[in-house]
Order: C-alpha cells, then structure tokens, then sequence
C-alpha cells in the first residue's frame, strides 16, 4: 500500500483534563473517503478535532504527507491543505456570504482567490445570489453549501467533515452526500468523514474506523463493517 | 431657560464624542477577550499625559508665555497630540494584553481573574502615570495641573458661538475614527478577519486566519482609540489628575453597556448619548430644579411668606447619577443594550413603518 495521506499512532486526547480519546491509531490513504463512524459520544468529532490541533494532546503523534504535524496550530495546518468542517457553527453568522467566502481565502492571493471563489460558485450557484446575504439569513442547506463551499475553495489536499448532514432534510442530506463522493471522484480530495447515517456513509465509503468510548473498535474495509451484522447491531443501530 | 446655552452644548457634544471613542475601545476589548478591562480609562489618561508632556516639553519651549498670536503653533499640538497618544497608548494596550492577559488566559485563569488582574494593571498605570509627573519641572507642574490645559486651546467663536478649538475638533475626529475603524473592519481582508475570529475563533484558525495576531491588532486599536480621544480631552478637563480615571471608568461601562458590549456601532451610539446625559442632563435637571423652586417660591410669596429659594448645590459631581441611572433602567428593560433592540420591529409594530 501507498505512504499514508494521514498517519494517527496511539493518539490520546481531550479537553484539559478530561480525556475523550484513547490510544487511537488508523492511516488514511490518497483519494479515499474514510468514514468514522460510532454511538453518540464515542469520541468521533474530538478525533477530528484532536487531529485540527483544536484539543488537547496528551501523548501520540499525527503525521501528514510524512511530516510531524501534532504540535502545529490549527492555523498552519490549514495552510499545509489540511481542511475541517465542524459540526455546528461552520459558517461566520454575522458575515456575508462574500465576507465568508473571503475568510476561506484569507491565505490565498488576491486574484487567485477570485479564480477560486468563481470556481466553487459554478458547483455552489444558490451561493450567487445570495452573496450580501448575512449567513444567518440562510437556510440550514445554504448554510451547509456554504460551509463546504469555504472548504473547497481552498483545494485541500484531505478534507474531514464531521456530520454535514445533521439537521438536514433527507433529501438536502442525500444530495450533500453525493456531492461528498464528487470531492473524490472529480476533485481528488481524500475525505475523512464522520456521520451519523452510518448506512449512507459506509455505503459511499472506502474504509471504516469504528469508535466506541474512544477507542477502535474497528478499523477495515467499509463493506466489512456494514455486513458485520454484530457491530452493526451493537453500536450503529443497523439491521 | 430649561435647556443649556449653545457653547454648553458644544461642550456636550465633545465629551459625548470622547466617551463614544473611549466606549469603541472598550467594547472591542472585551469583544476579543470577554473581560471588561478596568484600565481603560487610565489609558485614555496615558494619552492626556502625552498632551500634557508635548506642552512641557516642546510648546513651552516655543512660547513661555501664552501668546494669543501663536495660534498657528498651538494649532499644531490638536494633531501632534493625538497621533503620539495612538502610538504610545496602543503599545500601553498591547503591553496589557501581551505581557498580563494572554499568558493569564494561556494558563487557564478564568473571567473573574482576568478582570483582577485589569484592575491590577490599571493601578499599576495609575502609580506609573503619577510618577511621571516629577519629570516635569515644578513651575510647569502647577500651571499644567492648576491652570487647565485649555489654557493653551484656541478660542474660537462660530455662529456667535465662543468656544474652543479642541471642542470643535473633538466631534470631528471622532466620526473620522470611527468612519476609518468601520471602512477597515468592512473593507479590508484584516478588518474581515478580526471580525470572524470575535465571532468564531475555532473557524478563523480552521481557516487558517491567525487569531492570535487579529486579537493583538484589536488590543492595539483600542488603546489606541482611548489615546487619541485622551490626547484631546485634555484640553477638557478642567485640571490633570490621573485619578480623573477612575470617574470616568463609569461612563465608559455605562456606554459600552447602553451600546450591548457586543456591537462597535453600539458602544459609538451608547458613549455618545452618555456623554450627553451626563452634561445636557445635569444642566437640564438643574434648571427644572431651580424653576420648580422659583413657583414654589411664588406660591409662598402669595399666602404671604417671604422666602427666597435657590439651588445651592452644584450637580456637577452627580454628574455619573444620569449614566448609572441609565445603565440600571437599561439592564431591567434591554439586557442586550441597544445593539440588541430590533428597531424595525418596533416601528413596524407601533405602524410607523
């Protein structure tokens, strides 16, 4: 197999001293989409935040393309082509969709930003018209546009999502997932996401990881996991 | 007369556009940090010291004596003054921040800390400010501190209005600050940034913004903001002390509270109508006052008593009365200040719209 895009060895995380994270490892591979799936609380959204720089890290190591990323800042990372979409709170509210498109070019020059945001608004045109908007005048589903939107912008080289399809409409929801794959497919990005429809996502994945009170449950082929008729039953309420 | 003379209101005017400078500051430190920062008025006095040192040292070098046709130069100190104060008391600011609360916060140490530790440092100022003094030589000590620094404020007289030059610009410079603070905050890439990383820091620095020197550029800007406006109240007050700050720190809250503590164009909306409550107001209460005894007076006369009642006392040191008041009254009925007040909707409801 390839070198690792990611690479997390016996990862242990959480906030101050409330650890969420334990003794986690799993790689993740060129322009693949890897799902990170679990009960609630289990500790998928801190893992990806621990991996952003945006917990405390206690003991382990993160490493991207090779290179030792553990203790650089969220910002840095960013720069590096690392992107991540929170859960809530993804978009700034009290900005514009221009001023929000903006800040997710804040490292880019200024013309090829522009190259960059017409880009995404070609994938993304709801986002055309509504650019003097204020974010928090959008729907749920703009905003969500919006927050991936901002993500690609910045072509990153791996993208983690944590759960774009919560509080969504089935079908916004289904439509969002299958512009996760196009990120794949068209763009060459590698994915990690994490989601609650656990069917929908190891269904479009490529590889699982499975968490269970911080740790590994599982980690293997997508397919595996949704046939895993125990494990499916026990942690994701599939049938 | 119920209502004040224009050159009081002139007077109003430049003490409201100070307190709505100082408010700005304020409001965007405690945006950034979420801890009211105790030593803000004492920065504003750091930039009255600038003032008061630039006389010292260089204008009274030049003229001695005052000299009434010097104004050219004196005219120079309403531009030199505030520009040095910006500089001087925004690294004062950035002192604050980089060398007390950042690493504070770093540690852990909670809001309730932060603001002891502003206190601290306001104290600090405070004793540093007072020991400065000594370095001015004592005859021009006196007639610094005695002699108001309007001494050395051009009279000017507009419209049949005598006032003074500083008092003039005061308004001015306030507008083109916070039209310069509003053109930066909208319109420029930094300015943008500084917004999203108040609103969202986890985002900005998922996007790569970095928040640390957006929080820095803040603190900066602030102390800046309360240098200029000290730099120029100077010519205000009516003798230097530095404990002039902790009067003043009053308002500042109760303008940056009326203003919701959350919105820039708040604190601006919020400082000036204080500043105008605490003059207009005062004098405005005085006069009813003073009518309402002159009809008393009257009522007495007719049944037959001679009285003869006046308003003896000065309100002037009840002055923050009015802001506390306000501040009271708008905490009971608007928490969220007026920032928070959705305008449209009342005058939708009240059908003027």
């Amino acid at each position: 197999m390839d070198q690792p895009i990611l690479a997390v060895n016996s990862l242990n995380s959480g906030y101050g001293k409330f650890q969420v994270v334990f003794d986690v490892s799993f790689n993740v591979y060129r322009n693949e989409i890897f799902v990170i799936v679990g009960p609630n609380g289990s500790g998928k959204s801190t893992l990806l935040k621990s991996i952003f720089g945006l917990t405390t890290i206690y003991s382990g190591s993160i490493s991207y393309m090779g290179r030792d990323v553990t203790k650089l800042p969220p910002h840095v990372k960013a720069r590096m082509g690392i992107a991540y979409l929170p859960q809530t709170d993804n978009v700034f509210s009290e900005l514009t969709v221009r001023e929000n498109l903006m800040m997710a070019t804040y490292t880019l020059k200024e013309s090829e930003a522009r190259d960059r945001v017409e880009e995404v608004l070609k994938i993304y045109p709801v986002l055309r018209n509504k650019l003097d908007y204020k974010a928090k005048s959008l729907s749920g589903g703009e905003r969500q546009m919006l927050a991936l939107a901002m993500t690609l912008v910045r072509r990153p080289s791996i993208i983690m999502l944590d759960e774009p399809t919560a509080n969504l409409a089935p079908v916004v929801a289904r439509d969002l997932l299958k512009k996760v794959s196009m990120l794949r497919d068209e763009m060459g990005i590698t994915v990690i996401l994490v989601e609650q429809n656990a069917r929908a996502a190891l269904e479009m994945g490529d590889r699982a990881l499975l968490m269970v009170s911080g740790r590994v449950a599982y980690e293997g082929p997508a397919r595996s996991l949704l046939q895993d008729a125990e494990l499916g039953r026990r942690y994701l309420g599939l049938r | 007369m119920v209502l004040p003379s224009p050159e009081f209101l002139v007077y109003s005017i430049a003490y409201g556009s100070v307190l709505a400078l100082l408010c700005i500051g304020l409001t965007l430190t405690y945006m950034v940090t979420k801890v009211p920062n105790f030593a803000h008025a004492t920065l504003a006095i750091t930039g009255a010291t600038v003032t008061l040192f630039l006389i010292d040292r260089i204008y009274y070098g030049l003229h001695p004596v005052r000299c009434p046709e010097c104004t050219t130069q004196y005219v120079t100190l309403y531009f030199l003054a505030p520009i040095l104060a910006f500089f001087v008391v925004g690294l004062v600011a950035l002192a604050e921040y980089l060398l007390v609360l950042r690493p504070l916060a770093r540690r852990g140490i909670g809001i309730i800390g932060l603001m002891i530790a502003t206190l601290a440092f306001d104290m600090i100022l405070y004793n540093v400010l007072s020991l400065t003094l000594y370095i001015v030589p004592a005859k021009n000590l006196s007639r610094l501190m005695d002699a108001p620094l309007k001494g050395f404020d051009v009279d000017v007289t507009l419209a049949g209005v005598n006032t003074s030059f500083s008092r003039l610009l005061l308004p001015l410079v306030a507008i083109t600050l916070a039209v310069a603070l509003h053109m930066f905050l909208t319109r420029t890439k930094f300015g943008v940034s500084l917004r999203a990383s108040i609103e969202n820091p986890d985002l900005a620095r998922v996007l790569g913004i970095n928040v640390d020197l957006a929080y820095t550029v803040s603190w900066f800007l602030a102390g800046g903001l309360a240098g200029a406006s000290g730099a120029l109240w100077a010519f205000m007050i009516e003798s230097y002390k530095p404990e002039t700050a902790y009067l003043i720190i009053v308002s500042i809250f109760a303008g940056s509270i009326l203003g919701g503590l959350g919105s820039i164009y708040g604190a601006l909306v919020g400082g000036f109508l204080i500043g105008l409550a605490e003059t207009v107001g005062l004098v405005i209460t005085q006069n009813l006052l003073q009518q309402l005894l002159n009809l008393l007076q009257q009522l007495l006369n007719m049944l037959g008593l001679t009285v003869t009642l006046t308003v003896t006392v000065t309100l002037t040191q009840y002055q923050r009365f009015f802001s506390l008041i306000i501040v009271i009254v708008m905490l009971l009925v608007a928490p969220q200040g007026l920032a928070g007040i959705n305008f449209r909707g009342l005058l939708a409801r009240g059908g003027l719209k």
